[in-house]
C-alpha cells in the first residue's frame, strides 16, 4: 500500500471511529423504534377491517394507536436513523472527526426518552391532536436541545473541512439540519400559542407537516443517495450540474407546497393555489434526480445482485421519483377532489416516507455499521430476507391501498351510492394492507435480528473500513462521470 | 420615461400591504407571517447559492463530482457487496 493510500485509510479508520458511539447509539435506537412503530401500525390496520380486535383497551383505541404510530415512526424511526447517517456523513464528506464524544452520544439518550414519553403520552390519550405532531409541546425544548447539539457539530466540522469543495449530499444536509429547526420551532408557535386560531392552525400544520417529508427525510435521504451510489459503485454521479441544480429547486420550490393538503378547505383559494403551483414546480427537482440517479446506475445494475446497500437505496431512489411525480399530479384540484379523503394518501405517504426515505434509511445502515463496528453482517441470506419481505410488502401496500382508495373517492363523489357500501369495498383492500404490514414487520425483525448480531459483532471481523474488494472488479469496473 | 427599479419595488411592496392588511384582519398577519417563513426558508437556499458562487464552487465540476473518492477508495473501485460472498 503506498504512503498516500495508507494515510487516507488511517483517517476513515479515525472517522468512523470517532462516529462509532453516537451513530450506533443513534441506529440501534432507531432499529427499536421500528419495532415499536411497527407493531403500532400492525394493531391500527387490523382494526381497519376487523374493528373488535383489542376494543376493550382504551389505550389501544385506533384514535390513539395511529398518532403512536406517526410518532414512533418519525420522530423514533425516521429522525433517529437519519440523524445517525447525517452526522456519519458529514464527517465523511468533511473528513473530519466526530466532534462531541460525550454530548452527541447524551443526545441519543434525550432523543429517546423524548420520543418515549412522546408515545406514552399519546396511548395515554394526551395527543395534541394535531398530525405529525401529536407529541406534546412540553417536549420541544428537549428535541430543540438535541437539534443545537447536532447543529453545532455540523458547523464545526465543516468549519473544519479538509476539501475546498462542497459535495452536493452536504449541502442537502445543510438543508435538513437548518430548516428542520426552523419549522419545528414555528410550528409549535403557531399551533400551540393563540398565535394563530381556527381554520388557519389547518394551514400551518399542513406547512409544517409536508415539510418534514420534504425538508428533513428527503433531503437526508436524497444525501445518502448521492453519496451512496456513486461510492457503491465506484462512478462519480453522472451530471454534477444536474445534482446542484436538482438541490437549489428543491430549496425554493418545496416549502410552498404544503397547502395542496387543504384543496377545497376553508382557506383562501390564493393560498391553496400557492401550494399547487409549489407542487408542480417540484417536477424540476424531481426530474433532474430521477436523470441523474438512472444515468449513473447505467451499466452498473449488475451490482444490484451483490451489494445490499445498492439494493434499498436503488429501490428507495426508484420510489422518490415515483412518490414525488404523484404527489405532484395528486396536488392537481381534479385529481385531488377524488384522491381526498380516501386511502389513496395513506398509500402515497407510505411511498414517500417508507418506500423512499425508510428504504434509503436501510441501504445506508448496511453500509455503515459495519464500518463502525469492523464488522461483517453475518448473514446474507437475512439480508435478503429484509430487502424481499419489505419491498414486496411495501408494493401490496401501495398497489392495494391506491386502487382501493381511488374507487373509494369515485363513489364517494357519486351520491347514489351509500355510504355503507364504500366501507363494505374498501375491506378486501383493507386485508392486504394488513398482509403488506405483516411482511413488512417481519422483515423489520429480520434487520433487528442481523442489527442485534452486529452489536454482539457475531459476523466476521473487517481488518480495515472498507468491505472486502475483489480486485478484478476495481480494474474493470466503469469509469464515468461528466462532471 | 426614466425606468426605476427601487420605485417600482416601494410602489409594489406598498400595494401588495394595503391590499393584504384591507381586510380579513385576524386571519391576514397569520398568512403573512407564514409566508415570510416560508420566504425565509427560500432565502437561506438563494442566500447559500450566492455564498457557493462566491467562493467558486461550480468553477470545477468534474472534480467536485470526483471529490467523495480518494486514494484507498478511488474512482472504479466497488466498496459493497453481500458478507461473505
Amino acid at each position: 500500500m503506498r504512503p498516500a493510500e495508507e494515510r487516507e485509510r488511517l483517517t476513515r479508520i479515525q472517522i468512523d471511529r470517532s462516529c462509532r458511539q453516537t451513530v450506533v447509539w443513534y441506529y440501534a435506537s432507531a432499529v427499536f423504534w421500528l419495532l415499536v412503530g411497527s407493531t403500532l401500525a400492525l394493531v391500527a390496520s387490523i382494526k381497519m377491517h376487523s374493528p373488535e380486535f383489542l376494543a376493550d383497551w382504551q389505550w389501544l383505541t385506533f384514535g390513539r394507536v395511529r398518532p403512536a404510530h406517526l410518532a414512533a415512526m418519525i420522530y423514533g424511526w425516521g429522525s433517529m436513523a437519519g440523524v445517525g447517517t447525517l452526522l456519519w456523513l458529514e464527517a465523511r464528506l468533511t473528513r473530519n472527526r466526530l466532534p462531541f464524544p460525550v454530548l452527541l452520544p447524551a443526545t441519543a439518550v434525550i432523543w429517546n426518552l423524548t420520543v418515549a414519553f412522546g408515545v406514552v403520552a399519546i396511548l395515554a390519550g394526551y395527543s395534541t391532536s394535531i398530525e405529525w405532531i401529536e407529541i406534546p409541546p412540553a417536549t420541544a425544548v428537549l428535541f430543540g436541545f438535541c437539534i443545537a447539539v447536532i447543529i453545532a457539530a455540523s458547523i464545526r466540522m465543516f468549519r473544519a473541512r479538509e476539501s475546498r469543495h462542497t459535495y452536493v449530499s452536504q449541502w442537502y444536509l445543510f438543508g435538513a439540519i437548518f430548516w428542520f429547526p426552523l419549522l419545528y420551532v414555528s410550528a409549535q408557535i403557531f399551533l400551540h400559542t393563540p398565535a394563530a386560531k381556527g381554520a388557519v392552525k389547518a394551514a400551518a400544520n399542513w406547512w409544517f407537516a409536508h415539510n418534514v417529508l420534504g425538508l428533513w427525510f428527503t433531503p437526508i435521504g436524497l444525501a445518502t443517495v448521492y453519496y451512496l451510489i456513486p461510492k457503491v459503485i465506484g462512478r462519480p454521479v453522472h451530471s454534477y450540474h444536474l445534482s446542484l441544480l436538482g438541490f437549489w429547486t428543491l430549496a425554493i420550490f418545496y416549502n410552498w407546497a404544503g397547502t395542496h393538503h387543504l384543496i377545497g378547505g376553508p382557506l383562501p383559494a390564493w393560498l391553496i393555489t400557492v401550494g399547487i403551483v409549489g407542487s408542480v414546480m417540484m417536477f424540476v427537482p424531481v426530474v433532474t434526480v430521477a436523470v441523474n440517479h438512472h444515468m449513473t446506475m447505467a451499466g452498473n445494475f449488475h451490482h444490484l445482485k451483490y451489494s445490499p446497500t445498492l439494493r434499498f437505496v436503488v429501490y428507495g431512489a426508484m420510489c422518490y421519483t415515483a412518490v414525488s411525480f404523484q404527489g405532484s399530479l395528486q396536488s392537481l384540484r381534479t385529481v385531488n377532489e377524488i384522491s381526498h379523503f380516501t386511502h389513496y394518501t395513506i398509500a402515497h405517504a407510505h411511498l414517500g416516507v417508507y418506500a423512499f426515505f425508510t428504504m434509503v434509511m436501510f441501504g445506508a445502515m448496511y453500509y455503515v455499521t459495519p464500518r463502525l463496528l469492523n464488522t461483517e453482517w453475518h448473514s446474507a441470506g437475512w439480508i435478503r430476507l429484509h430487502f424481499w419481505t419489505t419491498a414486496v410488502g411495501m408494493a401490496i401496500y401501495w398497489l392495494g391501498l391506491s386502487w382501493a382508495g381511488w374507487e373509494q373517492g369515485r363513489m364517494m363523489n357519486d351520491p347514489r351510492v351509500p355510504f355503507l357500501d364504500i366501507v363494505r369495498y374498501t375491506v378486501p383492500w383493507l386485508w392486504s394492507r394488513s398482509v403488506a404490514g405483516i411482511l413488512m414487520t417481519a422483515g423489520h425483525l429480520a434487520f433487528a435480528w442481523l442489527f442485534w448480531n452486529m452489536l454482539r459483532q457475531r459476523g466476521a471481523y473487517l481488518p480495515g473500513p472498507t468491505l472486502l474488494v475483489r480486485e478484478p472488479e476495481r480494474a474493470g469496473a466503469a469509469i464515468g462521470g461528466e462532471g | 420615461m426614466k425606468w426605476r427599479p427601487r420605485a417600482c419595488l416601494f410602489a409594489v411592496t406598498a400595494a401588495a400591504l394595503r391590499h393584504l392588511t384591507k381586510k380579513r384582519a385576524s386571519v391576514t398577519p397569520f398568512y403573512i407571517a407564514l409566508w415570510g417563513l416560508a420566504a425565509v426558508l427560500g432565502a437561506t437556499a438563494v442566500g447559500g447559492l450566492v455564498w457557493s458562487i462566491r467562493r467558486g464552487e461550480f468553477d470545477n465540476l468534474r472534480e467536485g463530482a470526483a471529490s467523495i473518492f480518494d486514494e484507498e477508495e478511488p474512482v472504479g473501485a466497488v466498496t459493497d457487496r453481500f458478507p461473505g460472498e
